[in-house]
Order: C-alpha cells, then structure tokens, then sequence
C-alpha cells in the first residue's frame, strides 16, 4: 500500500477489491457513512430522538445542497467550439505536434449509429 | 473550459491538487453527466481540448468520463480514472484517434456496426517503462481493471490490460478478441507523454500573462 492510500476509505476499498465491484464499495462507503452519521447524530442529541430528527435532516439538507450546488455552472457538451483560441499561441506552442490525418482504411464514411454502444 | 474541484470551484493553478486528486471538468458529457476523472487526466482534457480548437477550429465533446459504471459494455474501463469516450464533430475519426495518440492518449477508434462513432481514449501514464501494467499504479492512479490489467486496484493481475494492447508490440486492439492493430502509433511513444506539471506551468504563465 502507497502512502497516499493511508485512509480508511482506501483501506477498505484494498481489503474489499477482490471480491467487490466498485458499485458495491461506494454503497458500502456511503452506508459506513450513514450509520456513523446517525451515531453522531443521536450522540449529540443526547438520545433525544425528536432533537436528532430535526438535527439530521438539516445535516442531510445542508450535505445534500453542498454536493449539488456547484460554484461553477457546468457547459453543456458541444458549446464550446469557438475557433479563436485568443491567447496569442500557436498549436507548436501550445505543445502541439504532427500527426497522420489521413487513414487509408477503416470505416470514415460509413454513417454512425448512436444507438450501436459506446466501448 | 476549466478545471474544476468538485465543490465547482476553479483550480488554483498557482496551487495545484495532486495529480490523483479527483476533480471535473467545466463541460458535460451529451447525456448531461458530469466528466470526472484525476487532476491529471482532467488538465490532459483540458490541454487536448485547448489543442483540438487550435488544430481544428472546435472543440471536443464527450460522450464517457472516468467514475462512470453505467454503461454495461464499460464495466471495467471507466469504473475510475484516467479514461474518456471521446469525439471531434466533424474530422475523420481515424484523423482524430491519431491526434490523441500524437498527445499522450492511448487508445482506438471504435465504429459501426459494433460501436457508435467514438474514439475511446486512456491517457497514458507519466512514465512508460518495462511493466506498462503496473505504470499507473506508481503514479498513484487508480484506473479500471482492464485497462492496466487490475494492477492500480488489487496490486496484480486480475484481467486483460489494454494499456498493453496498446503499447506493447504486437500491438493490439483492446477489444475481448484482442485482434491485430496495424493503425498508427507514434514512433516515440514515450515522447507523446503528457506532462503535467509542464501543463500547470503554461497555466501560470498564462495568468501571469492575463493579470
């Protein structure tokens, strides 16, 4: 185990790997967290079952906002074909390099299918 | 397009996350998903992307990130980091797969009647020595188990590596059959390496150039 893997999360996920799909740990992850969640909860009410309700679902409210509401708003694909890359660079200074941009074979012209799967 | 942290705020290029510290990307994929992956396949999107407007006159989109275990015939590639489905409206997609290759991406071009139209795209590890397998796990990447073979998530061998169909002559296709693949390549692969921190710094230049 590298350094950077020392936490509990990446722990668990080495001691899970062989036999768990990745699905399965985050459930497990998120399930860890719930049950540990609720323990805090309940411990900082002082078992008063009125006061973690109202405690946990504004933690869960506040958890849930966080996760969803985005400093950024997110550009929705294909938006952002502008040509003018205005920064005074060429593609070599950009780090560009040539490449083949032909092909003698392969399907180019054959009609694409967005039904047919992505790999 | 930026880099964002998952909070939605920009990076801080001036201060950078590690190169495996999960972040986004400012565009979603065209189902509407968000593309994530590591700060270091994320800055390669955004530098690719960046490139791809210079070259083409446009952008790119994308049709798969990295976390993404909701496509059935994905399992095991898009699981985690480092891997795109990738597409450049409107170039040859034999065209594109060699732009990618030619900048630190391995992978292929997939086509009917098997796929839709898409190059599917890993980038490649910061160093590519002997064992490719086990490359992106001493750079702290995690990345699905069949493109390195399962050696980033269990520390060996589990399944077939398409990092090594790809690099590793004979070279092949990446696909279950593992066919033949004649397509081209660059002819110093370590050479297409993407560098990160080579990235952070034309970032910084940039700001300073923009302040």
């Amino acid at each position: 185990m590298n350094a950077a893997n020392i936490n509990p999360v990446a722990i668990l996920d080495q001691l899970l790997g062989d036999w768990a799909s990745p699905k399965i740990r985050r459930s497990l992850h998120s399930l860890i967290l719930l049950v540990a969640f609720a323990v805090t909860i309940w411990q900082a009410a002082d078992g008063d079952w009125r006061k973690a309700v109202g405690a946990g679902l504004l933690a869960l409210y506040g958890a849930a906002n966080k996760a969803n509401t985005l400093h950024t708003d997110l550009a929705a694909a294909g938006t952002d074909h502008e040509a003018d890359v205005d920064d005074g660079l060429s593609y070599e200074e950009a780090g560009g390099t040539e490449f083949p941009e032909t092909s003698p074979y392969e399907a180019d012209d054959a009609p694409d299918d967005p039904a047919l799967p992505l790999s | 397009m930026a880099v964002l942290l998952l909070t939605g705020a920009p990076v801080n290029w001036a201060k950078p996350p590690k190169a495996n510290t999960k972040v986004m990307w400012s565009q979603r994929t065209t189902d509407g998903k968000r593309v994530y992956g590591s700060f270091r396949a994320i800055a390669w999107l955004d530098w690719i992307n960046w490139l791809c407007k210079k070259k083409f006159g446009r952008g790119l989109i994308v049709y798969q990130g990295g976390y993404n275990t909701t496509i059935k015939l994905s399992k095991g590639t898009h699981d985690y980091s480092e891997v795109f489905d990738l597409w450049i409206p409107g170039v040859a997609g034999t065209t594109q797969r060699s732009f990618f290759r030619a900048h630190g991406g391995g992978g292929w071009y997939r086509y009917p009647p098997t796929f839709m139209k898409h190059c599917h795209i890993f980038v490649l590890p910061p160093v590519l020595t002997s064992d490719v397998n086990k490359r992106y796990r001493a750079a702290l990447l995690k990345v699905g188990k069949f493109i390195d073979g399962g050696w980033s998530l269990y520390g060996k061998q589990v399944g077939s590596s398409q990092i090594h169909d790809y690099l590793v002559k004979p070279y092949k296709d990446g696909l279950a059959s593992h066919n033949s693949d004649t397509t081209w390549r660059p002819s110093d692969l370590n050479g297409s390496v993407f560098h990160l921190a080579d990235y952070i710094k034309q970032k910084q230049a940039a700001l300073r150039r923009a302040a």
